[in-house]
């Protein structure tokens, strides 16, 4: 319940910062005497949706930044990451709407001057604006509508910082240019805030983290492939992390053969384990190349994040399941748990994939749930038994009234499981997800 | 598939905003009527075009209006106050005047 007000106001927070130009209009501005006639009205709603906008796309930049903080606030750096999308998409919304509202006044008018307005000319505040307005049409496009390799959409999406630069340059040179009414009193002190606030936060992440805080430095022990599963090992140089099992982490590997981006990994291993393991299944261009791993090839890693433990709910029954390579963050759970006294409930895991070699760690499981009596393992091969489902989880888990369900897999698997649990009554509050795919 | 309500949202809105932005453009387009130069051998000679001057209520909330070209060898006109179907002469006159070139200034239609 702690963590849902924490998420609802870190939300709150957000939306009153993105409308606080709003407040400002009103108070310090023009405020409802713009809102007299046609021209002034659409004008008005134009700078409104821009700043807020505006205000929308510099909060992105704070979120990709990988505070620590921020993962307290919205429950893991995966929800920040969605929290980043749902506000950038907003945000882009807004700036659409900034231009075609300033234009709308000209209609009745003169229609060839509106569309003047909208198209570059001489002035380069409004140019500006323009370059920023098509970059981040762009960039969010390519974010959303494609399927981009991951690396190519990092290397695109960092762009963003640059559009922003534009879309600064045009805030602050808009006024003095083609735009003389007066927004509110202290326009230059808010349009200089909310510019700090995105390029503190732009450069923060691309320039300043890796120069500030400096990634801890591993070596790869052993690496092990099981038909399209990678099991890789990696052991500390100097001072191991401390991490949770069920947290991941963003590793780089220095082989010459794969590239150089950080990626985000599951923790595969127990609770503060020095080595650590990661299971990856090659399913694009940056796993299918980690064959290519020798023993001793250096890896920095970042992080802990995530907060995907059972450990916040040590006194509830839990149900766990898993699809796929979605397994990883329960094989270091589940060490964690048959030795765990602390926790008074019981774990039951579904593991569902296609066929029984695509079982990872299934003997380890089966050992442990012999050994601990509140562990129980069911595995699932959806290519006899067919799909999993709720009524199945049901029979086989019990009554659902309380427990905690953790669900890590992919997408639509998820998306499947926790619709049947609320349709059948489930609180929100009772379902803990891992994200793994970000874009 | 994930953010499929936001994917949703923003795909309306680029739509929307390539169908309005698109629109106003093609409008404008259709609207905006290149100047004429009837004669020639006298494009120094450009028209300007009066819908250059946006009503007074416009132009008090937004950008000035940008002129399309400079006028050539003479000074610009004040097009609010131009007649419709003005003779302009150019100034200064040819020095030896074989032809004499007349050049019709226009406005827009509307």
């Amino acid at each position: 319940m702690k963590n849902q007000i924490k998420i609802t106001l870190g939300w709150i927070a957000l939306l009153l910062i993105s409308l606080f130009p709003v407040y400002l209009i009103f108070h310090y501005g023009s405020g409802t005497e713009s809102l007299t006639n046609y021209a002034s009205t659409t004008h008005f709603l134009g700078e409104i949706f821009g700043l807020v906008g505006m205000t929308m796309f510099a909060l992105t930049f704070i979120l990709s930044t990988r505070i620590k903080w921020l993962e307290d606030i919205f429950g893991g750096l995966d929800k920040v990451y969605i929290t980043h999308a749902i506000l950038g998409g907003t945000a882009l919304i807004m700036i659409l709407a900034h231009p075609i509202f300033l234009v709308l006044k000209f209609i009745p008018v003169d229609i060839d001057l509106a569309a003047k307005y909208i198209l570059p000319s001489s002035y380069w505040s409004v140019n500006f604006g323009i370059i920023a307005l098509v970059g981040m049409i762009a960039l969010i496009f390519i974010t959303l509508f494609t399927k981009m390799k991951y690396h190519r959409w990092k290397f695109t999406h960092e762009f963003l910082g640059l559009m922003f630069i534009f879309a600064v340059l045009h805030i602050f040179l808009v006024r003095g240019s083609i735009s003389q009414d007066n927004i509110f009193n202290g326009y230059y002190i808010y349009a200089g805030i909310v510019s700090f606030i995105g390029l503190f936060g732009f450069s923060y992440s691309l320039f300043i983290k890796n120069r500030l805080f400096k990634n801890a430095v591993y070596k790869v022990k052993s690496i092990n492939q099981k038909k399209d599963v990678f099991k890789i090992v990696i052991s500390p140089e100097h001072k191991p992390i401390l991490y949770k099992a069920g947290q991941f982490i963003f590793v780089r590997f220095y082989n010459e053969n794969i590239s150089k981006e950080a990626h985000p990994f599951s923790i595969a291993s127990k609770t503060d384990d020095d080595n650590i393991t990661i299971v990856a299944k090659m399913l694009g261009d940056y796993t299918n190349k980690l064959g290519n791993l020798k023993n001793g090839d250096k890896v920095s890693v970042e992080g802990p994040y995530g907060k995907f433990n059972y450990k916040r709910f040590s006194d509830s029954n839990q149900v766990w399941v898993a699809g796929g390579i979605g397994i990883t963050p329960f094989i270091g759970m589940v060490q964690d748990v048959v030795n765990d006294n602390s926790f008074k409930g019981t774990v039951t895991l579904f593991y569902s994939v296609k066929s029984e070699e695509e079982l990872i760690g299934d003997a380890m499981f089966k050992e442990l749930s012999q050994e601990s009596n509140k562990f129980a393992y069911i595995p699932w091969i959806t290519s006899t038994n067919g799909r999993i489902n709720i009524q199945k989880i049901f029979e086989l888990s019990g009554r659902f009234r309380n427990k905690h369900f953790f669900l890590c897999g992919p997408t639509r698997f998820k998306e499947s499981i926790i619709n049947s649990l609320i349709k059948n009554g489930s609180s929100k509050r009772y379902i803990h997800e891992e994200v793994f795919d970000f874009r | 598939m994930r953010f499929k309500k936001l994917r949703l949202l923003v795909g309306i809105s680029l739509i929307l905003f390539i169908f309005i932005a698109g629109s106003i453009i093609v409008l404008g387009k259709l609207v905006d009527k290149k100047p004429i130069v009837q004669n020639n051998q006298d494009q120094n000679v450009i028209l300007a075009d009066s819908k250059q001057i946006a009503p007074k209520e416009i132009q008090n909330e937004t950008k000035p209006i940008q002129p399309v070209k400079a006028v050539q060898n003479i000074s610009p006109p004040t097009p609010i106050e131009q007649p419709k179907h003005k003779i302009v002469k150019p100034t200064p006159p040819p020095p030896e005047p074989v032809v004499v070139h007349h050049t019709r200034r226009r406005t827009r239609a509307s």
